[in-house]
């Protein structure tokens, strides 16, 4: 175990790496490691991820890196093959899935069906409609029923401001991709767009929304 | 040949806008001002030498009565600018007088507009509506927050004068990817390319560019689509998000200068550039560039046509 004084969470900002590598150096105030956490890594940029590279790969002994990411694929190859074990958490089975939804009030079980046993995406899911909303408008956008060029962008689009909205936007958007009947390049151009939103953080999310609206509208 | 440009009018706020506007426009590497009388002899001997790197130079000249003589010679341009008293001279290459500032259409829907817009925030703006919409430039964006910014400053009922409007209006003519976006729907390839070039004096504004164009070819996509659907005026504009008188203007200036894969594919192509800039490749100026390019010589063509 750590103290507080030898665990950081490292900061997503430009000078995340640069502190990172400060607080490496440094050895243990208490224990034996002193612990760096890089928390939902493939949300920084390829640079940013760049800027770890070394300490990655010559630690110093006394350190520990924990590197969290939604999806290892999504990490820059460079950064993810030098990651020495790889730990994959499945998602909940349904019955462990129903036991975490009854823990927050109200339970919605729709939403549990969305989120496909992920309960973090359903602490951040819950209660906030427009996000059952977009899943619905993009199952209907790729199975045809809705022109989504002619419609206005979704809410949850235009009310992304942090990456942990950017982040459950390209998991709704995937997980409603890949779950609808529809046309493959309507399947193909919303996983476009959540690849964009996930690997390029400063993209603006309505504009390249209306790409994949434009890509799936028949009457374009 | 130089270019001469006479500007007068009563408002003298609105004379100052449109003279710095000129000096912008002209892509001037050098903007020189001068208050005549006082400084005539050294706007004479300023203007006769030229410079050993040739440039391109704006001379303003301003509360002149008279229009001094001008060197016929070189790529200079002499904004000279009077008071209430109109100057004429035969020799001039054009003249610009306020009102007429410039030909907008439906001037009349926008000065209308912005009186509404003044009943709304509860003031009559109808004593400076026409000057709002010079100082503007016909910006609807610019116009809101200039009206915003007007109510907030005055008490409600209050009829605004020239004199409560001048010390809040902002005047900045600096040069924005409007510009770019209106030569490109104008085919005017060259001067496109040379703003966009203007813009990058001030640094990257690569993504501003960007940005900027790729909004304008969203809505001309839906633009295309709505003519093609024969929409009425009224659900036209509630789909693009503006004015009705709005909607007729782009109509009839923008609408049918590009194809409908020729604007997918430009969405296609900016919003490929946009990720490119944030991940900070070389080569996004050079494409942005071809794509200014191939979309301004669609519109010429069509033009011609």
């Amino acid at each position: 175990m750590a103290s507080d004084q030898d665990l950081m969470f490292a900061s997503s900002g430009p000078n995340g790496a640069r502190e990172a590598r400060d607080f490496a150096f440094v050895e243990p105030v208490h224990g034996d490691f002193r612990i760096l956490a890089v928390e939902d890594a493939s949300s920084l940029s390829e640079p940013a991820q760049d800027a770890y590279l070394k300490l990655l790969e010559e630690p110093p002994p006394s350190l520990r890196i924990v590197v969290t990411t939604s999806d290892d694929g999504l990490l820059h190859p460079a950064m993810r093959s030098r990651l020495s074990r790889v730990i994959r958490w499945s998602p909940l089975s349904v019955p462990d899935m129903d036991l975490f939804v009854s823990t927050i009030e109200p339970p919605d079980h729709d939403l549990a069906r969305i989120v496909r046993g992920r309960p973090g995406l359903y602490s951040l899911t819950h209660s906030k409609s427009y996000y059952k909303d977009l899943f619905a408008f993009v199952v209907a956008s790729i199975s045809g029923s809705v022109d989504p060029f002619q419609s206005p962008v979704p809410d949850a689009i235009e009310k992304i401001s942090n990456p942990d909205d950017r982040s459950v936007v390209s998991h709704l958007c995937r997980f409603a991709a890949l779950s609808s009947a529809g046309r493959p390049e309507s399947v193909k151009a919303v996983l476009s767009f959540c690849s964009t939103l996930s690997s390029s953080v400063s993209v603006s999310p309505s504009t390249h929304w209306v790409r994949a609206a434009a890509r799936m509208s028949v009457s374009l | 040949m130089s270019t001469l440009v006479l500007i007068s009018g009563e408002e003298e706020f609105l004379v100052e806008r449109a003279a710095r506007e000129e000096a912008v426009l002209s892509l001037s590497s050098e903007v020189l001002e001068y208050d005549l009388p006082g400084h005539l002899d050294r706007f004479l001997f300023e203007s006769q030498t030229f410079p050993l790197d040739p440039c391109k130079r704006a001379f303003i000249l301003w509360g002149a009565k008279d229009v001094p003589p001008v060197p016929a010679v070189g790529d200079d341009l002499f904004i000279v600018v009077s008071g209430k008293k109109v100057l004429k001279d035969p020799k001039a290459a054009r003249s610009v007088q306020f009102p007429k500032l410039k030909s907008y259409s439906d001037n009349n829907d926008v000065v209308r507009w912005i009186t509404k817009e003044g009943e709304r925030f509860n003031i009559d703006l109808s004593r400076i509506a026409g000057a709002l919409f010079v100082n503007s430039g016909g910006s609807l964006r610019k116009l809101s927050s200039e009206i915003e910014k007007i109510s907030m400053a005055v008490p409600g009922g209050t009829v605004v004068s020239p004199e409560d409007a001048r010390p809040l209006m902002c005047f900045s003519t600096e040069l924005t990817p409007k510009e770019v976006v209106d030569s490109v729907c104008e085919g005017h390839t060259a001067r496109a390319l040379a703003f966009y070039d203007k813009l990058q004096d001030g640094g990257d504004e690569t993504g501003w560019v960007i940005a900027y164009m790729q909004r304008h070819v969203i809505q001309q996509l839906k633009l295309e689509l709505l003519l093609g659907q024969k929409a009425s005026d009224d659900v036209s504009s509630a789909a693009l998000g503006v004015p009705v008188f709005v909607f007729r203007k782009i109509r009839i200036a923008r609408g049918g200068l590009w194809s409908r894969p020729s604007l997918k594919a430009g969405l296609e192509a900016l919003c490929d550039l946009d990720v490119a800039h944030k991940r900070g490749d070389s080569f996004v100026r050079f494409g942005l560039e071809s794509e200014i390019v191939r979309l301004s010589e669609e519109a010429k063509d069509v033009k011609r046509r």
